[in-house]
C-alpha cells in the first residue's frame, strides 16, 4: 500500500503531499532527489521506497515503506495525472498549484488507507465537483443531500446512470500504426501492425453492445477496456460490453499479418560520383490505391562523415541541423496525383571510399482507408437492453509506427 | 491564494465562515482555511467554527472538513478528540450510507491512540451495515487500525470479521477484506492470507469477474498463495488447479496494468501444481501477450515489465522469442535511457537462432546512439550474445563488432577490445583479423579496462601478431603510470612475449617492464607479480611457460540474473518491488517496522482463540505451527521436482535458525571503548539492552532512520556528570546522540557542547549546542541530537588510530571545560561506492595486503543469523550489498564501500560469511589503504551488535 503521495514541481517544491499513515518527512524527497539514478520508476531509500512518475513538469511521487505491487503504484499515479487532465484540462504545475484543494479532494476520494478505490472519471465527477463547472454552480445552486451515486457499487462502474443523448450515435477508429523497414528497393523487408480501436460512444441509457469481426484471427496479444467480458472475448473474439460515454479506448492489440499493401511508399536512391566524393540522394514517395496521406514528415539522419549539400524538393519544407547532420522534410499532403520529390546533395567528409553507413529515414504519415491493414474488418455492431434507433460509424486509419526507409 | 498573509486573515476567515449563508459560501471560506493551513498559518482558532460546520447534509463540505480535520490532527493530536463524537455520530448515520461510510473512512486516518476506543463500536456495527458501501470502507478502516494497535483488532475480533468479509456478497467488499488482510499479512510478517481454503478461494474467483479493476488486482493478490491442491490426490488437484487458471486467465487482457500482472503472478504460482509438463508450458505461454501489451504501456511500467521478463524466462526460456514479439523489445529513440538499458538486456535473453539477425542489426543501432552509457552497453551485449549463441551463429557477432569498429568512435572501439578479450578467451585461434584492426586504435585508449584487455590479447597473441614486441614496448614507457590492473595484465603479457617470441627485442622489453615493476611501482600486488615472473624465468623458462601459457578454465557468460538462488526466490513474487529491485522477498518486508514480539507468539495471535479451536476441530490442525511447517516442506519438495524438468527449482522457506545462540559476541571493535559494559550503563539509566528492534527512543520516528542507533558508548563521568553518545545516520547525514545524566544533588543549568577540529571536518551545525530545556532536574536524563556537517577542513590526524577521534568539549556552569572524546564509528562517514559483480574477484585480490579477519560465534540480538539479517543491519550504513553466494554450510554476502581520508575516498570490500554448522560469523575487511581497515572492521562490530 502507499504510505504518501507528493505531487512536486520542476523545481522540488511540493505541490500537495498527502499522508495515509504516518507523516514521512519533506526531507525524504530532498534525499531523492539528490541521489544518483536515471530516473528509473523505483528507488530505494533506506527502508523506503520511492516509485514517482513524471508528466509535463509534474512529479507524482508515490513512498511506500514495504511490499507492494509497482505496477499498481504507477498506475494509480498516472490514474491521478488523468483525473487532474480531466478536471484541469492540463497537468502543469500551475494548474495543480491553482487548484490543489481540487487535487486533495480528488486523491482523498480515490485513494484510501493507501490503496486505490474508484478511479472512474464518470463516478468522481459526481463526487468532486469540476472546478471548471463549480464555479458557475455555487453561485446560484445549493447541493443538498446528496445521495449514493448509483454507480459507485454497480456492476458497470464505469457509466453513470440516466445518460440522455439527443442523438444517439456511436463511432469506432480503427488505428493501425505500421512497424516497418523498407529497403532500398521499395520492398518492406518486415513489417508488423500495433493497433487498437477508439471509441466516442454517445448513447443514451445503458446500451448493451456487441461487436463482431469479420475476420477476427487478426487480432493476436489483445488488452481490453474494463467494460469488455473479458470470457465472452476469450471464447468467441466477439467484443461484448456496456460502453462508457464520451471517448475512450476499447481495446489494443498487434498483428503480423499484412493483409493488405501499406498505401504509402517510397523509393530511395543514393548515387555517388566516380571518387565517390559527393553523391546524390534522391527520395521520392506517393500513396497507392487512390487514398490521401497528411502529416508526412521524413526525417533523414545522415550520420558520420556525410554532409548535406543543398537540397531541392518540389513540395513540402525542408529544414537542416547541420551539425546533427539531419534533414527533416515536411511534405504535408501526399495524393495519388502529387508525387513529390526530394534531391539533396551529399559530401563524403573523408573524400574517398564509400560512406561506412548509408542513413536510414523514418517516415511519418497518417492515412485513412476503408478497410484496415491487418485485414481486422468490423462486420456487425448490434445493440440490446435499449429500443432506439443509432447512428453508427467507422474510420480506418493507417499511421506510420517505428517506419523505416533505408538506402 | 498563496500570496496573501495580511495580518488579520485567520480573524477575517473566521468571521466570513460565521457569516456565510449558505453551504456554498461554506465551503468556499472551509477550501481557503485549508489552503491557509497547508501554507503553514496557524489555524487554529478556527476549529471550533471549522467543526460545527460538519453538521451538514451537504457531502462536499462535509468531506472538506474531515480534510481539514485529518491535516489538523496531524499536528495537534488532541484536537481530534473533541471531533470524535460527530465521527461517532456519523458513523450511524440512518439515513445516507455514504456519510457512514465517509466516517469510518476518515476515524481509521485520524491515527491517535486515544481514540481508537470510540472506533470500536461504530465499526463492529459497519461490519453488518446492510449498505456494502459502508462494509466496503470498514475493511480497510481495520487494516488502518491494526498499524496502530494489532491487539486490539485482535481481541475485539476483527482480523476474524475481515476473514468473514471474504465471503461476502459484493465483490466490492471482497475486494477490500482481501486488500485490508494483504495489510495485515505484511503488518506481522506473514506470508499471504492465513486460512485460505478452497471455499474462500472459489467465492474470490467468483466475485473477480464483477470485481472493478482495484478490487480485481487485490483479489488476485489474495489467491497468489493460495494452493489448490492442499490435501488433494494429485490428479484432482492439478484439475482443480486448471479450473481456477481457467478463471484467472481472462484477466491477463486487463487494460489496468496491475490487474494482469497480478494475474502472471497467480499464474506463476499455481503452474507448480500442474503434473503434465507439456500442460504447464501451455499454460506458460498465456503469459506471452500480456507482456508485450505492457511494453506499449507508459515508460514507467514498461521499465517494471523488463525487470521481471528476466525471472518469467528462466520459467519458459521460449517465451517471448517469436519475431513479432522481440520486436516490441526494439528501442524507440523516445524511450528514457532506464527503459533502453533494460530492453538491452532482454533482447540478449531473447535471441534464438530465428532472430539473432534482427537482434543484431538493432543492436548495431543502438550502438551509434549518441549517448555514451547506452551505446557501451549495446556494444557488451553484442559480446554477450557471441558467447551465448550456438558457435555457428558467432561469427555474425563478430561481424557485426568490426563494422562498429569501422566507425573509429572511440569508447566504443574500446568497449569492443573489452568484449573481443572474453571472445577469445573462449574461441582460443579464431577471429585473429580482428587484432589488427584493435591495435590500430591503442593510440587512443585511455581507459585501463581497454588497454588491460589489449595487453591481455597481445600476450595471448604475441607470436600472430607482426609488432607484438613494439606494442609492448609502447606499454612498457607508460608502464609506472598505468593503474594496477592495466600493469598486471602487461606484466603478464610481456612474459608470454618473452616464452613465445624469445628474440632480443622481446627480452629487452621484458626486462624493462619486470624492471619498472620491482623498482618503480608502489603497488605490492604488482611488484610481488613482478618478482614471481622474474625468479620463475631466471629458474627455467621452460617451466615459466607451462605456467604462464597453461590452459585457462573457461570462462562463464555473465548474465544479468547470476544468481539463481535469488531468481528461485524472486519468483513468487514477480511484480513486486523485490523483483523489480532484485532483492530477496524477506528484506523488504517489515523494514523499518516495530514488530519486536518474537514471530511464534504472532502467529498464534494472528488468528482469535475461539477461531483457533474451530479450525484445529475441523482441518487438521491447518493453523497449527508444527503441522503448518511440515506442510510446506512437502510443498517445497514438489516443487523441486518439478522445477527441476524447468531448470528452476523455488524456495519456498526462507532458513529458520534451529537453536538459539547462548554465547555472545567477542567482536570488540577497537572503536568501541569499554564495550558491553551493561552494568555500567544500567547504572547511569541509560537503556542497556535495547527494544528488540534495536531503537532507542530519542524522539524520532522509525521512519527517518537509515540505520539503526547504536547502543549508547558510555564516554566520561566527572562533577557528577555522566555522557554517553549513540549514533545514527538521518537523512543521510551522521547524527550523534549525547545523552548527559545528571547524578548531582541539584539540577544543572547553562550546559553547552562544541565540538574540536578532527579528521572529517564535521561538526555540529550550530557553533554551541545547548541543552534542550535549559536544565537537567538531578537524578534525570536529557538528550542532545546532533547533525553532524562538514564545516572546517579536515585535520590530520595524529596517528592512524586517532582518525575517527572527536574531541567534544562540555561546558558546565562551573565554567570549566570538560573535555573529552570518542571514536566516531565509521559508518556514519562511509558513502555508497557500487562494484559490478564481475569486478569483485580482481579488486579482492588486488587488496590482499590489507586485510582484517575476525570470526565470532552468533551474536544473540540478531534472529536469525543469516546473510539476509545481516545485510539489513548494513541498510543506510553506506555498506552497500553487491551480491550472496552459498558454498556448502557456508553462506557469504560481499559488501562494497568508500572510506573518507582526508581529501580522498578510499574503496573498501567487506566479506561477511555466515557458517551454519559451526555458527559462526566470520568479517573479512579489505581496503587499498591499511589505514581505514581496523576502524571499519570496528563500525561493524557496532552495527553487527546494535
Amino acid at each position: 500500500m502507499i504510505k504518501s503521495i507528493f505531487v512536486v514541481d520542476s523545481t522540488q517544491n511540493v505541490i500537495a503531499e498527502r499522508h495515509f499513515f504516518g507523516v514521512i518527512d519533506r526531507s525524504i524527497l530532498t534525499r531523492f532527489f539528490e541521489t544518483a539514478h536515471r530516473g528509473e520508476p523505483v528507488i530505494e531509500l533506506g527502508a523506503n521506497y520511492v516509485i514517482p512518475i513524471s508528466v509535463k513538469d509534474v512529479q507524482f511521487i508515490a513512498i511506500t515503506d514495504e511490499e507492494s505491487s509497482p505496477m499498481m503504484v504507477i498506475t494509480f499515479l498516472h490514474r491521478i495525472s488523468g483525473l487532474a487532465r480531466l478536471y484541469f484540462d492540463d497537468v502543469t504545475a500551475k494548474v495543480l498549484k491553482d487548484n490543489f484543494i481540487t487535487v486533495y479532494q480528488l486523491i482523498d476520494e480515490i485513494c484510501d488507507g493507501g490503496h486505490p478505490m474508484n478511479t472512474e472519471p464518470n463516478v468522481i465527477s459526481t463526487l468532486v465537483d469540476p472546478t471548471s463547472r463549480s464555479a458557475a454552480k455555487s453561485a446560484t445552486e445549493e447541493i443538498h443531500d446528496k445521495k449514493l451515486p448509483t454507480e459507485c457499487m454497480t456492476a458497470i462502474p464505469w457509466r453513470g446512470g440516466g445518460i440522455t443523448h439527443s442523438r444517439n450515435n456511436v463511432y469506432f477508429d480503427i488505428v493501425e500504426n505500421v512497424d516497418a523497414v523498407i529497403d532500398s528497393s521499395g520492398v518492406s523487408s518486415s513489417a508488423s501492425v500495433r493497433g487498437h480501436i477508439d471509441m466516442k460512444c454517445n448513447l443514451s441509457g445503458t446500451p448493451d453492445l456487441l461487436l463482431e469481426f469479420s475476420d477476427p484471427s487478426a487480432l493476436s496479444d489483445c488488452c481490453l477496456h474494463p467494460c469488455v467480458r473479458l470470457k465472452r472475448f476469450e471464447e468467441q473474439k466477439v467484443v461484448s460490453f456496456i460502453p462508457p460515454d464520451g471517448v475512450s479506448r476499447l481495446l489494443s492489440y498487434r498483428s503480423a499479418r499484412m493483409s493488405a499493401a501499406i498505401p504509402f511508399y517510397t523509393t530511395p536512391t543514393v548515387m555517388w560520383n566516380g571518387k565517390n566524393k559527393s553523391g546524390r540522394l534522391k527520395l521520392s514517395c506517393g500513396t497507392r490505391g487512390g487514398y490521401e496521406a497528411s502529416g508526412v514528415t521524413i526525417r533523414i539522419p545522415m550520420g558520420e562523415g556525410i554532409n548535406i549539400g543543398t537540397v531541392d524538393v518540389n513540395t513540402g519544407k525542408t529544414a537542416v541541423d547541420i551539425k546533427a547532420r539531419v534533414l527533416e522534410w515536411k511534405v504535408g499532403s501526399v495524393s495519388s496525383d502529387l508525387k513529390p520529390e526530394l534531391k539533396v546533395i551529399i559530401e563524403n567528409e573523408e573524400g574517398e571510399g564509400k560512406p561506412k553507413q548509408l542513413p536510414v529515414a523514418s517516415v511519418r504519415f497518417s492515412c485513412v482507408q476503408k478497410r484496415s491493414l491487418s485485414g481486422l474488418h468490423i462486420r456487425k455492431l448490434t445493440l440490446s437492453r435499449e429500443k432506439y434507433k443509432f447512428f453508427k460509424g467507422v474510420k480506418y486509419i493507417i499511421r506510420a509506427g517505428k517506419f523505416e526507409v533505408r538506402f | 491564494m498563496f500570496q496573501s498573509s495580511k495580518r488579520g486573515e485567520v480573524v477575517e476567515l473566521g468571521e466570513e465562515l460565521q457569516s456565510a449563508s449558505n453551504v456554498s459560501q461554506r465551503r468556499s471560506v472551509v477550501k481557503r482555511i485549508i489552503a491557509a493551513m497547508t501554507v503553514g498559518k496557524d489555524v487554529s482558532p478556527l476549529f471550533t467554527e471549522v467543526l460545527k460546520c460538519i453538521q451538514t447534509k451537504d457531502l462536499e463540505l462535509k468531506k472538506l472538513v474531515y480534510l481539514y480535520i485529518i491535516s489538523y490532527a496531524r499536528t495537534h493530536p488532541e484536537a481530534s478528540i473533541l471531533a470524535v463524537n460527530t465521527f461517532v455520530k456519523d458513523a450511524t448515520d440512518p439515513d445516507n450510507p455514504l456519510v457512514r461510510a465517509l466516517a469510518i473512512r476518515t476515524m481509521g486516518c485520524l491515527r491517535v491512540e486515544a481514540i481508537t476506543e470510540y472506533i470500536c463500536e461504530p465499526l463492529s456495527a459497519s461490519f453488518k451495515d446492510e449498505d456494502a458501501y459502508v462494509r466496503k470502507a470498514a475493511a480497510l478502516a481495520v487494516a488502518k487500525l491494526y498499524d496502530l494497535d494489532p491487539e486490539l483488532c485482535h481481541d475485539q475480533g476483527f482480523v476474524r470479521s475481515l476473514r468473514e468479509m471474504l465471503l461476502d456478497q459484493n465483490p466490492a467488499v471482497v475486494g477490500n477484506a482481501c486488500a485490508a488482510l494483504g495489510d495485515i499479512a505484511k503488518m506481522s510478517s506473514k506470508k499471504g492470507i492465513p486460512g485460505m481454503n478452497d471455499e474462500i478461494a472459489n467465492h474470490l474467483l467468483a466475485a473477480l469477474p464483477d470485481a472493478n479493476e482495484w478490487a480485481q488486482a487485490y483479489i488476485l493478490g489474495a489467491l497468489a498463495n493460495y494452493n489448490p491442491t492442499e490435501g488433494k490426490e494429485p490428479t484432482v488437484g492439478t484439475e482443480d488447479t486448471m479450473l481456477a487458471l481457467e478463471r484467472v486467465f481472462p484477466r491477463l487482457q486487463h487494460a489496468n496494468p496491475a490487474v494482469s500482472t497480478a494475474a502472471i503472478r497467480v499464474i506463476v504460482n499455481f503452474v507448480r501444481f500442474i503434473q503434465d509438463a507439456e500442460k504447464r508450458e501451455s499454460v506458460l505461454q498465456r503469459l506471452a501477450p500480456p507482456l508485450v501489451t505492457l511494453m506499449s504501456g507508459p515508460c514507467e511500467i514498461q521499465y517494471i515489465t523488463l525487470r521481471n521478463i528476466p525471472l518469467l524466462l528462466r520459467l519458459s526460456p521460449n517465451l517471448l522469442s517469436s519475431p513479432t514479439r522481440v520486436r516490441a523489445f526494439f528501442c524507440k529513440y523516445t524511450d528514457p535511457l532506464y527503459v533502453k538499458l533494460e530492453k538491452l538486456d532482454v533482447l540478449v535473453q531473447l535471441a534464438t537462432p530465428e532472430t539473432i539477425g534482427n537482434i543484431l542489426a538493432e543492436l548495431k543501432e543502438c550502438a551509434h546512439e549518441v549517448d555514451v552509457e547506452f551505446a557501451r552497453k549495446s556494444v557488451r551485449s553484442i559480446g554477450k550474445l557471441a558467447l551465448r549463441m550456438p558457435t555457428k551463429l558467432v561469427p555474425a557477432c563478430v561481424k557485426e563488432l568490426l563494422s562498429l569498429i569501422e566507425t573509429g568512435v572511440n569508447y566504443v572501439v574500446q568497449e569492443i577490445v573489452v568484449v573481443m578479450r572474453d571472445i577469445f578467451r573462449v574461441y582460443p585461434g579464431k577471429y585473429e583479423s580482428v587484432i589488427g584492426k584493435l591495435c590500430s586504435h591503442i593510440e587512443s585508449f585511455d581507459e585501463p579496462n581497454a588497454r588491460a584487455s589489449l595487453a591481455w590479447i597481445v600476450g595471448e597473441y604475441a607470436d600472430r601478431i607482426d609488432n607484438s614486441t613494439e606494442i609492448m614496448e609502447w606499454y612498457s614507457d607508460t608502464f609506472v603510470d598505468e593503474s594496477p590492473i592495466v600493469q598486471l595484465a602487461v606484466l603478464t603479457a610481456v612474459v608470454k612475449l618473452f616464452i613465445n617470441v624469445r628474440d632480443e627485442d622481446s627480452m629487452a622489453v621484458t626486462h624493462t617492464v619486470l624492471k619498472k615493476a620491482t623498482e618503480e611501482v608502489d603497488d605490492p600486488d604488482v611488484r610481488d607479480r613482478a618478482y614471481l615472473y622474474w625468479r620463475l624465468l631466471a629458474a627455467s623458462p621452460d617451466e615459466a611457460k607451462d605456467i604462464v601459457l597453461a590452459t585457462k578454465p573457461p570462462i562463464s557468460v555473465d548474465d544479468t540474473l547470476v544468481d539463481m538462488d535469488l531468481v528461485k526466490r524472486l519468483l513468487p513474487y514477480v511484480g513486486s518491488l523485490a523483483s523489480v529491485l532484485r532483492r530477496p522477498p524477506e528484506a523488504l518486508t517489515g523494514v523499518g517496522k516495530k514488530i519486536g514480539e518474537g514471530l511464534e507468539d504472532e502467529e498464534e495471535d494472528y488468528l482469535d482463540e475461539e477461531e483457533k479451536v474451530e479450525e484445529e476441530g475441523e482441518e487438521e490442525g491447518e493453523m497449527e505451527e508444527p503441522a503448518k511447517e511440515s506442510a510446506d516442506e512437502g510443498d517445497g519438495d514438489m516443487l523441486d521436482d518439478l522445477l527441476e524438468d524447468l531448470g528452476v527449482s523455488y524456495d519456498t522457506k526462507p532458513k529458520q535458525p534451529t537453536h538459539k545462540p547462548e554465547q555472545p559476541p567477542t567482536i570488540t571493535p577497537k572503536a568501541e571503548p569499554k564495550a558491553g559494559d551493561d552494568d555500567l550503563l544500567s547504572s547511569l539509566g541509560f537503556q542497556a539492552s535495547p527494544s528488540p528492534s534495536g531503537h532507542v527512543d530519542v524522539g524520532l520516528t522509525s521512519l527517518e532512520y537509515d540505520c539503526r542507533l547504536t547502543k549508547p558508548v558510555p564516554l566520561t563521568q566527572s562533577q557528577g556528570l555522566s555522557i554517553a553518545a549513540s549514533f545514527t545516520k538521518m537523512s543521510g547525514k551522521p547524527v550523534v546522540v549525547f545523552i548527559v545524566k545528571n547524578d548531582k544533588q541539584s539540577s544543572v543549568s547553562g550546559l553547552a557542547i562544541q565540538f574540536n577540529k578532527n579528521a572529517f571536518g564535521l561538526g555540529a551545525e550550530k557553533p554551541i549546542l545547548s541543552i534542550p530545556g535549559g536544565s537537567i532536574a538531578p537524578g534525570t536524563t536529557s538528550q542532545v541530537r546532533c547533525v553532524l556537517v562538514r564545516n572546517s577542513n579536515p585535520s590530520k590526524p595524529a596517528t592512524p588510530q586517532a582518525l575517527m577521534q572527536m574531541q567534544v568539549a562540555l561546558k558546565t556552569p562551573s565554567s570549566d571545560q570538560l573535555i573529552f572524546s570518542f571514536n566516531l564509528p565509521a559508518h556514519l562517514v562511509l558513502s555508497v561506492y557500487g562494484v559490478p559483480v564481475s569486478d569483485f574477484e580482481e579488486m579482492w585480490k588486488a587488496m590482499a595486503s590489507a586485510e582484517r579477519t575476525v570470526a565470532t560465534p552468533f551474536p544473540p540480538n540478531i534472529s536469525p543469523v543469516s546473510v539476509l539479517s545481516i545485510s539489513a543491519r548494513f541498510t543506510g550504513s553506506g555498506l552497500s550489498k553487491i551480491t550472496d553466494r552459498k558454498v556448502a554450510d557456508v553462506s557469504s554476502a560481499l559488501f562494497s564501500t568508500h572510506f573518507p581520508l582526508g581529501a580522498t575516498k578510499v574503496p573498501c570490500l567487506v566479506r561477511v560469511d555466515v557458517n551454519e554448522t559451526q555458527k559462526k560469523i566470520k568479517v573479512v575487511v579489505r581496503s587499498r589503504s591499511a589505514v581505514v581497515v581496523p576502524h571499519l572492521m570496528g563500525t561493524i562490530g557496532l552495527l553487527l551488535k546494535a
